[in-house]
């Protein structure tokens, strides 16, 4: 039987591979169709993009460099909130792949972790709608620096455990999905779901040293 | 579909990292280091107890149990108390001093119970008598007998007749919770759900259970060696006339000289015949009893086991 968070990463990844299909049938950058930005009033899906149109513009109007703000919640362990920053770059033709680095902090209810990471970012055509649905892989660093309560910290040598605080650095693994909605050229908003993986230090196989960090989070784009 | 080659190896890419994903998912060291620490996750709960008693042949094990939301209880697991060092040890006689589970998230945990159960390797639920417990503030519980702190400063006197036999007759076989005035003479807290006083009278090495009580104002559930209560009704106090229905080995009517009252905190529940550990007091009764003597009790709840048990 396969455990609860298990089908749902099962069922994520199944819903996951459609959005890699359509990443990869994005448009190619010699069929260019009008962008949809800039129209009022919620989505509109782009006509069959079919040759290349004439009134095609020289570059996608949401490609190039974009500072995000990030807030996030981790979904493991106590809810910790998480706070950073990202600075990506999408292709200015299609705007379809994209390059992004994020570094975040997370306050955990016993310390803090900091982060590091570089994700390549596969969206759909931003041209079709203005909902864009995306998938993120990457790795990075962190660094985590525990911080014991002064209850524990007095309650420990009893136990003959030393009560200093310890830290540790590793590596990550992150893969995740979801969705940019374009507010206008400039602005979008994310809804991010990522997998994050970080490897301890513990004992034991690769398998044994993952600690889950998955976190949803939101993250307000500006395009410059 | 056109799918351009570099695209096609990103699909790959994304696929074995979604599979990767998958089977490491929901993964936790297997080892607790400072990165989930820092988020928050608990290795083990540490436990450090002073006072408890080796239990006997047939009187089962200790069990550690937390307490999640809404009071429910996971087993931690079972100990026992080594009667030369005084240690708690597992069942093959190991020193231990931390539990953890694979069932439920101990950083979740509100508190901890330790109960006595006469099965403690299989034990499920927590159904033996509640001997400690404690809430966790600032992932740190102190254990204390579930009871009042006030049950510290307890105190009273018994007082030495035979009310259920008419005056003047056997004076010296009886032990009433009252004064000379007839008014209650024992200062302790309420009893608990889990707890109640029970009285316990140590005569040549036997120790006989006199009743048990919840209120020092009104009698106990046991009036079993009374002569007539019917002609001489007995004290709406607890205590007990030692007059007739002897146990092997002893003769009733009985001087009480030299016998040793306590009265001890009991579980409610599936508790043991014999007298429990908790001693809350204790009277020794003097040589040459003559009926009609008020005697002290000590308190003796210095002897409570405590302890302390840590999130980490």
């Amino acid at each position: 039987m396969l455990k609860r968070s298990q089908r749902f990463a099962l069922a994520a990844f199944a819903l996951l591979l459609p959005v890699s299909v359509l990443a990869q049938e994005a448009v190619p950058s010699e069929s260019f169709a009008p962008p949809a930005m800039g129209v009022s009033g919620g989505f509109r899906l782009a006509p069959p993009q079919t040759g290349v149109s004439p009134q095609a513009p020289p570059r996608d109007p949401v490609g190039g460099f974009a500072l995000g703000v990030l807030a996030g919640v981790q979904l493991r362990g106590s809810a910790s909130g998480q706070f950073g920053l990202t600075v990506g770059w999408f292709k200015r033709s299609t705007s379809n792949v994209g390059f992004e680095f994020e570094g975040a902090f997370t306050r955990g209810p016993d310390g803090e972790v900091y982060h590091g990471l570089v994700n390549l970012i596969l969206q759909s055509g931003s041209r079709a709608t203005r909902m864009v649905p995306y998938l993120a892989i990457g790795g990075g660093v962190f660094h985590a620096k525990e911080k014991l309560r002064d209850s524990v910290a007095a309650a420990l040598p009893e136990f003959g455990i030393d009560a200093s605080e310890a830290s540790e650095t590793g590596g990550l693994i992150a893969f995740g999905f979801g969705v940019r909605y374009y507010l206008d050229e400039k602005l979008s908003f994310r809804a991010d779901y990522r997998e994050m993986r970080a490897i301890t230090t513990s004992s034991g196989g690769f398998f044994d040293r993952l600690h889950s960090m998955r976190r949803i989070a939101g993250i307000m784009m500006f395009r410059f | 579909m056109i799918l351009h080659r570099p695209m096609r190896h990103i699909g790959r890419a994304i696929a074995a990292c979604g599979l990767l994903a998958f089977v490491a998912c929901n993964q936790t060291p297997t080892e607790i280091t400072p990165l989930p620490r820092a988020l928050g996750e608990v290795e083990a709960v540490r436990v450090t107890l002073a006072g408890l008693v080796p239990l006997g042949e047939g009187e089962g094990g200790y069990v550690l149990w937390g307490l999640r939301e809404r009071n429910q209880a996971g087993r931690l697991g079972a100990f026992f108390i080594d009667p030369t060092t005084g240690e708690m040890v597992d069942g093959s006689g190991t020193p231990v001093d931390s539990f953890s589970t694979e069932e439920f998230a101990l950083r979740t945990l509100q508190g901890v119970i330790v109960t006595i159960e006469t099965s403690p390797d299989t034990a499920d639920t927590p159904v033996g008598p509640q001997i400690l417990s404690g809430t966790f503030i600032d992932r740190v519980a102190s254990l204390t007998v579930p009871i009042s702190s006030s049950i510290t400063s307890s105190s009273g006197t018994l007082r030495v007749f035979t009310p259920t036999d008419g005056p003047n007759t056997n004076e010296n076989s009886g032990v009433w919770m009252l004064d000379a005035a007839g008014a209650p003479s024992l200062v302790v807290p309420d009893t608990t759900a889990a707890l109640q006083y029970e009285t316990f009278i140590e005569i040549d090495g036997q120790n006989l259970n006199l009743g048990r009580f919840e209120v020092p104002d009104d009698r106990d559930d046991f009036c079993r060696f009374c002569a007539n209560f019917e002609q001489f009704p007995q004290p709406e106090r607890p205590g007990d006339d030692l007059l007739l229905n002897p146990p092997d080995g002893l003769t009733f009517p009985r001087d009480l000289s030299g016998a040793i009252v306590r009265i001890s905190l009991e579980g409610r529940f599936n508790d043991l015949a014999a007298q429990s550990q908790l001693i809350v007091l204790e009277a020794v009764l003097p040589a040459g009893l003559q009926g009609g003597e008020i005697i002290g009790f000590v308190n003796r709840t210095e002897t409570f086991p405590a302890g302390s048990a840590v999130l980490y």
